[in-house]
């Protein structure tokens, strides 16, 4: 299956060197959620991996489209600037779902 | 107070059916209520997994950025976009899945060649070695956050399947029981009810013939 990046410049072309199969430079959120788009169609498609800057804002709607397949996975990752100020833990948010408390960690 | 169920008839045959159920609903949720404990307890030590595989590949991908960006200052960074574009795609993913409590979870199996700088697809003669350096970190970034997806993942289906059971637990203990419980109960004031009658005719026809 393939792995697949978006980003911005840094980011995918650093993934490119590791040898991914398709990265794409993108600019804003927009286009990103339409590249996860045509990857859902794809069969072929097993990981995205994408910059937390992109994600943050598309990310309930990704969440949506994601919520009941396996496959592509989707990870947020921080890009060549660091961390995303307004970072979503994903893990956090189903801990509290899973046991009804919100846990420090 | 629960409602007894709708249309029963209060008959012996009929409380013992009724019993039956009790016990079945009652085993049945003892059982999920271990399930949904197992699944916890299995989750909390995803979740420790899950937070050192996020840092892992945190960590990793910093160390990447900082050899791309030198790679970029000492090579500048349109000839390191030209040589990552002539890198051939080399990965290859295999999604396979691994059974936790009769959960589906997947597992991902990343497939990467180790290559040497000669491999990587790109010509040696105008790159420099921070290039190289570059390129096997991210090579190394890109196996972490293949573990770090699956764990997410991982951690994604099990909440799945413990709000399922969380909702089944609760179903049976607050409405399923209740209800039975109440429907037995309403059988047998009504089964003893009829026997006080019974008796009393008895008693009455007794009286009128003597």
């Amino acid at each position: 299956m393939k792995i697949s990046v978006i980003g911005d410049h840094s980011t995918v072309t650093g993934f490119r060197l590791a040898g991914v199969n398709e990265g794409f430079e993108v600019e804003d959120s927009k286009e990103a959620l339409q590249i996860i788009r045509e990857s859902m169609k794809d069969k072929d498609s097993g990981l995205i991996i994408i910059t937390e800057k992109l994600y943050g804002k598309i990310a309930e709607e990704v969440q949506r489209l994601t919520e009941k397949r396996v496959s592509p996975m989707i990870v947020a990752i921080p890009d060549s600037k660091g961390f995303f100020e307004e970072r979503i833990d994903p893990i956090r948010d189903l801990v509290r779902k899973a046991v009804g408390i919100e846990i420090k960690y | 107070m629960a409602e007894k169920i709708e249309s029963v008839n209060p008959t012996r045959m009929e409380l013992l059916k009724l019993k039956t159920k009790v016990k079945l609903a009652e085993k049945g949720h003892n059982l999920l209520k271990e399930k949904r404990d197992a699944l916890i307890m299995e989750f909390f030590e995803i979740v420790e997994e899950a937070k050192g595989a996020r840092k892992n590949a945190e960590n990793k991908l910093k160390e990447a950025y900082r050899a791309l960006t030198i790679a970029q200052a000492t090579m500048g960074s349109l000839k390191v976009a030209e040589a990552s574009l002539s890198v051939k795609p080399s990965t290859s993913l295999e999604i396979k899945s691994r059974n936790i409590m009769g959960i589906r979870v997947p597992v991902l199996d990343i497939q990467m060649e180790d290559r040497n700088l000669l491999q990587r697809g790109y010509s040696i003669r105008d790159t420099s070695a921070q290039l190289d350096e570059a390129a096997h970190l991210f090579e190394e970034a890109l196996r972490l956050i293949a573990v770090q997806a699956e764990v997410e993942m991982t951690i994604r289906l099990l909440v799945e399947e413990i709000e399922k059971t969380k909702r089944r637990v609760n179903a049976l203990e607050n409405i399923v029981l209740p209800q039975l419980d109440a429907t037995v109960k309403y059988i047998k004031m009504r089964l003893d009810e009829m026997e006080r009658e019974n008796f009393f005719k008895l008693k009455r026809i007794k009286a009128l013939m003597e």
